[in-house]
């Protein structure tokens, strides 16, 4: 008798506790965005990768773009989850300005992203493994600058321990492979490709805020090291190969609920060493990104960054892919809630890039309309 | 052709027990853990709390005082408003280390609950694969005294937001009832549609304060995706970045099984639920004061 009270009280509480696992594939976080921008470019920077050249120093753009984007989760149990992102994007340009030709770049990019999260003795294991593509045809010369495109894979695995209620400690390892697939006629961009891994390590603080909402603080310091493989790059039949130190820290401050504002800022420094003497540089970056509610309706978003390098040795020549020294940028867009799951932006941007040792540079200046919708399943 | 087959059946389970031992020896390990710092925060937070409810007392006890003999004695006052300011501070002190440690109660409480459950379910697992003997009752009396210890934890937590009905009272009417007794059975119908629509104020606080930061974090990451999808702000400057990890969700005590759009529609759910049963109620209380009527004539 006894044993058929074990058996049944077992019985339910297996039905129980399992009921509160059960794994079920959920469509989440789909948007849809179009939009139009106009863009003005200055300047007379050199690009490796830009063989075209024309000799204006001035071009105007127009762009229609549109994208969609969502989270697939597969899986989500309380030691486990996984998670599929995706994001699709193209881009057509419209030109004008230029001397030998008005070029209509399109540009197409999508990425699939997963994210394996699962709990061991108190730590966290996370797997994010990536892959990327971008394409852009007719890419047109400077000053319209526009990234070249590239197929990239990468596995970034980090473990994060709890070791107390608000502090983490994390060991992180990433790699990449980048490969600018170049068309015969492009050659150059060959020599981006890139091979990276990056062991990283460091610790997180997380600090509540007003109880019963979801803000917080959270501050990160990290530390990590990068070893770069440049396969088309160097003489003499051997690559050229970085080593990089970097340092830096994030801090968030979420005060959404409690003041609609949430705050980043971060900032790191490399030291960047190289078996290419010409590539031995020291550099530093900062970046902040904020939303600020305004009203009921309406969320203002804006994001910086500023970026310095620093060679060690006197510069003669560009550095393919890295032909820039010093950067800085600020974008905003200003967003109204329209309706249910319906979205207007207004944004503008403005971007520089500039070399050292010639003073080269390209400005960019950009005003954008667009219209997003957040589908619910 | 079976000898190898069980050969190797055997050393499967040779390999996968020790293996489950081991797992379930960390898990419990995770589990002693986070119920150490859980008892200690736990204690910590009755202890400051103790310490306000005696300051708070006797500033409570002293502005009345203060109240009374403000205008009739003017001597006692001069010495009353030096020590109320005293205990003010005293008390504004305590009242920020009461919250703070009843952050740090709630948030061990959050990790141990996570862990309990982690455990818990471990625990089902292997109870699904040992046969009825002793073996089997280890693992349900070690079930069932951690399953003791999480609703012991979520009752000193105190209530959260419930998302389950309590059941429909049972109230009928029955052919001997009178009218007097009739209408006092709509009213008890009525009062517990009182409350039940009541509750809907919590649930669509939290309704509210969910959607509203899901919809402003999302408007965020796709304006950050639309920035990334075509490397928009990524200048040629070299140095590719190592962005910082993701806070991870153990170090916040927050769980993975729901994601926050998840959380919404659960809630959501939940208030249709609410309301239908409200309507229930108010429907069954008119049938009740009608049939009232009715018997009255």
């Amino acid at each position: 008798m006894k044993r058929l009270s074990l058996t049944a009280i077992a019985v339910l509480a297996l039905v129980l506790r399992s009921g509160t696992a059960a794994a079920q594939v959920r469509l989440d976080d789909v948007s849809f965005n179009m939009g139009v921008a106009s863009q003005l470019y200055h300047g007379d920077f050199s690009a490796v990768t830009v063989p075209q050249i024309d000799s204006t120093e001035r071009a105007l753009a127009g762009a229609g773009d549109m994208g969609a984007r969502g989270t697939l989760t597969l899986l989500a149990q309380a030691r486990q989850s996984l998670r599929l992102d995706f994001d699709a994007g193209m881009r057509q340009f419209v030109t004008n300005g230029f001397q030998l030709r008005n070029y209509a770049p399109r540009e197409l990019s999508g990425s699939l992203r997963s994210t394996y999260t699962r709990r061991y003795r108190g730590g966290t294991l996370r797997v994010v493994p990536t892959v990327e593509s971008r394409y852009i045809a007719d890419r047109p010369p400077m000053p319209l600058y526009l990234p070249p495109g590239y197929n990239s894979a990468a596995v970034d695995a980090n473990y994060s321990r709890a070791v107390s209620p608000g502090l983490a400690v994390f060991g992180r390892v990433v790699g990449e492979l980048k490969d600018y697939a170049a068309p015969r006629v492009l050659p150059a961009l060959d020599l981006l490709d890139r091979r990276t891994i990056t062991p990283s390590t460091g610790v997180t603080l997380l600090f509540r805020g007003p109880s019963e909402t979801l803000d917080r603080t959270t501050v990160t310091f990290f530390a990590a090291y990068q070893y770069h493989s440049y396969p088309k790059q160097g003489g003499l039949g051997l690559p050229r190969t970085d080593d990089g130190l970097q340092a830096g820290s994030e801090f968030t401050l979420d005060r959404r609920e409690a003041h609609g504002f949430v705050l980043t800022l971060s900032g790191n420094a490399t030291r960047n060493r190289s078996s290419s003497r010409r590539v031995e540089y020291n550099a530093g970056r900062i970046r902040a990104t904020a939303a600020v509610e305004l009203g009921d309706d309406t969320q203002l978003d804006i994001a910086g960054l500023w970026a310095v390098k620093r060679y060690i040795h006197p510069q003669e020549a560009l550095v393919p892919g890295e032909e820039a020294d010093n950067a800085a940028s600020v974008n905003a867009e200003i967003t109204r809630f329209l309706g249910d799951g319906v979205r207007a932006g207004i944004g503008g941007g403005w971007i520089r890039a500039e070399t050292n040792f010639s003073g080269d540079y390209y400005e960019r200046f950009s005003v954008s309309f667009s219209l997003t919708v957040n589908p619910r399943f | 052709m079976r000898s190898p087959l069980l050969l190797a059946a055997t050393a499967l389970a040779a390999t996968v027990a020790p293996l489950r031992l081991a797992a379930q020896e960390n898990a419990l390990e995770v589990v002693e853990n986070w119920n150490q710092v859980y008892d200690a925060a736990y204690h910590n937070y009755q202890s400051k709390e103790g310490a306000f409810r005696i300051v708070d007392a006797e500033w409570v006890r002293l502005n009345d005082e203060l109240e009374q003999i403000r205008r009739t004695n003017p001597r006692r006052t001069r010495l009353l408003l030096p020590e109320i300011q005293q205990l003010s501070e005293q008390r504004t002190v305590a009242t920020s280390e009461v919250r703070a440690a009843r952050r740090q109660w709630h948030d061990s409480g959050d990790a141990l609950i996570s862990a309990l459950d982690g455990y818990l379910d471990l625990l089902n697992l292997q109870m699904q694969g040992t046969p009825i003997g002793d073996a089997f009752n280890d693992l349900l009396a070690e079930f069932n005294r951690w399953s003791q210890r999480l609703e012991e934890v979520e009752s000193q937590l105190g209530p959260r937001l419930s998302l389950e009905l309590r059941p429909m009272p049972d109230v009928r009417a029955l052919d001997t009832d009178t009218p007097v007794q009739l209408r006092n059975k709509a009213r008890l119908l009525e009062e517990e549609a009182r409350r039940v629509n009541n509750s809907l104020v919590d649930v669509e606080e939290e309704i509210d304060a969910l959607r509203r930061r899901q919809e402003r974090e999302r408007s965020s990451a796709d304006l950050q995706a639309r920035y990334d999808r075509f490397d928009d702000i990524v200048p040629p400057v070299g140095d590719p970045e190592v962005d910082p990890p993701e806070v991870v969700p153990d170090s916040t005590g927050t769980g993975l099984a729901q994601t926050p759009a998840q959380r919404l529609e659960r809630l959501e759910t939940f208030r249709d639920e609410v309301e239908a049963r409200r309507d229930q109620l108010l429907e069954q209380a008119r049938e009740f004061r009608d049939e009232a009527e009715r018997r009255g004539r």
